[in-house]
């Protein structure tokens, strides 16, 4: 292998010092006139899973963005507030760089056009992490291996990803976003367009991940919060609300709304 | 004590929710019901030493154990079919217990019932009897006083009535040391005697059983456990 993860040397203190690997302090995101996110401050604990809750359009989604910045492409997106990553402002950050620190996964598995191999490479490929073949070999099967899909496909590696199951397809875009060794995993809905089976494949894959990777995910299902988070935030029309360990808010929860929310009382 | 009063609930978003849970609170509102029937008969058949009352107590009993089948299949419906969290899941889980709970007291005074049968049949007036009555018509009113404090929602009456189930304690002992006095001095065959022990020993795991119900309650609308032994 070649040289490991370059972290930085500062960023792993911070996450050392205070085990914060993501915090946003004030942070309120507009979309042309429309306000979608007020002043949230938030502290997501490294290692470990995040679960946002919250109605549609309480500005979940839109905070997961704003973590790796992709709200940056959305015109008319004001952001202001700050978000640390490992203690470090993004705003000033080279965002290929911050995308290779944070990695995403969406609602719709949406591997590459591209082999099952390719897929994975592409990214140490093309930030340097991969620098021959040996290397990509090395980081395709580990990462393959990380996300429970090696043996389903290790002999069909030159497969188009396309190709592949539904459930196998979002454990390809896993493996891809692990392949750059991401500090943090953000995932949007992961398992919204699979089965209960596969389902269960992608939270057995978060459990497995979580001692390695922060994982923020953003979450409709109740149950899926409750069964692999550690902590949980509740979002209602772009404010957090509440923000615990997930027992307490599944249990006792404190803000009246979240109460409602997570008991189905609306949504 | 900070909280009085118990939670709002307002309804769920879906409907067949709270049809499930009303369904659920519907048996245990039977159950409740059937015990207060049942404490307030096998008293009557004790007052009145009649052994056509006690057996109907006896007899009874198995509408209890009935409705407790109904609620466990309820409970468990309402937990497959929305896996309610919070203060839902408490009260589902609150139910099963409390059904649980209004089961056993359905049993105790079947043996109560039993032992009125046993009095009867030795045509027996012991001294401690109307000890025992006592304790009976406490029974009642610790049980009548959980289901108004329950029914009115209010927490501070239902750590009154945690605390009431200290009266019957006293009672019951006062109940056997009279019964074993009885004993001592050659009043009674033994047999009745044991039966009046029974007796207050079933009426005071009623009181038990009661002190449960609160706690049951107190943490289904709290989320916390009710600890008073530190009053």
């Amino acid at each position: 292998m070649t040289d490991d993860k370059k972290q930085n040397p500062a960023a792993v203190a911070a996450v050392a010092a205070n085990g914060i690997a993501v915090e946003t302090r004030s942070l309120s995101v507009r979309y042309g006139g429309a306000r979608a996110l007020w002043d949230v401050s938030l502290r997501v604990p490294a290692r470990g899973i995040t679960a946002l809750i919250g109605p549609s359009g309480c500005g979940k989604t839109t905070f997961l963005r704003c973590i790796n910045r992709m709200n940056d492409l959305v015109a008319g997106c004001e952001v202001s507030g700050e978000v640390l990553l490992c203690g470090e402002d993004i705003r000033g950050a080279d965002v290929v760089r911050l995308r290779t620190r944070v990695g995403m996964v969406f609602q719709k598995p949406n591997p590459f056009p591209k082999s099952v191999f390719d897929n994975v490479a592409y990214g140490p490929r093309i930030h340097g992490i991969a620098k021959n073949k040996s290397d990509a070999e090395e980081i395709v099967e580990s990462s393959l291996r990380r996300a429970g899909l090696w043996e389903e496909v290790r002999d069909n590696l030159r497969k188009p990803g396309t190709q592949l199951s539904g459930g196998q397809q979002q454990r390809l875009c896993i493996a891809r976003a692990i392949a750059v060794r991401p500090e943090v995993i953000l995932m949007d809905e992961p398992c919204s367009a699979l089965d209960p089976v596969a389902t269960g494949r992608i939270e057995e894959l978060m459990f497995e991940l979580r001692g390695e990777y922060t994982i923020v995910i953003v979450t409709h299902s109740m149950q899926q919060a409750a069964r692999t988070s550690q902590r949980t935030a509740f979002f209602h029309m772009g404010r957090l609300m509440e923000c615990g360990d997930t027992e307490d808010i599944f249990t006792r929860p404190q803000n009246e709304k979240t109460r409602a929310y997570i008991t189905g009382r609306f949504g | 004590m900070k909280a009085k009063k118990t939670m709002r609930v307002s309804p769920h978003a879906n409907p067949a929710f709270d049809r499930d849970i009303a369904a659920v609170a519907g048996v245990l509102a039977e159950m409740e019901e059937e015990v207060a029937g049942q404490l307030l008969a096998v008293s009557a058949a004790f007052e009145e030493m009649n052994l056509s009352k006690a057996w109907a107590v006896r007899k009874h009993d198995a509408a209890l154990n009935r409705q407790l089948e109904t609620l466990e299949e309820r409970t468990v419906a309402a937990l497959a079919r929305h896996q309610p969290v919070a203060d839902d899941l408490r009260r589902i889980v609150g139910a099963l217990k409390t059904g649980i709970e209004y089961e056993r007291m359905g049993d105790y005074v079947k043996h109560f019932a039993k032992s009125v049968g046993k009095f009867v049949a030795h045509h027996e007036s012991l001294e401690v009897f109307p000890l025992l009555s006592q304790m009976a018509a406490l029974v009642r009113e610790m049980f009548a006083e959980f289901r108004a404090a329950k029914n009115d929602g209010d927490l501070e009456k239902l750590s009154q009535v945690w605390l009431f189930d200290r009266r019957i304690d006293d009672a019951c002992h006062a109940a056997v040391e009279d019964a074993f006095l009885n004993q001592r001095r050659g009043d009674g065959n033994a047999h009745s005697l044991v039966h009046a022990v029974s007796v207050a020993k079933n009426l005071e795991r009623i009181g038990d059983k009661i002190k449960n119900l609160v706690e049951i309650h107190y943490r289904q609308e709290t989320g916390v456990a009710l600890d008073l032994e530190a009053d």
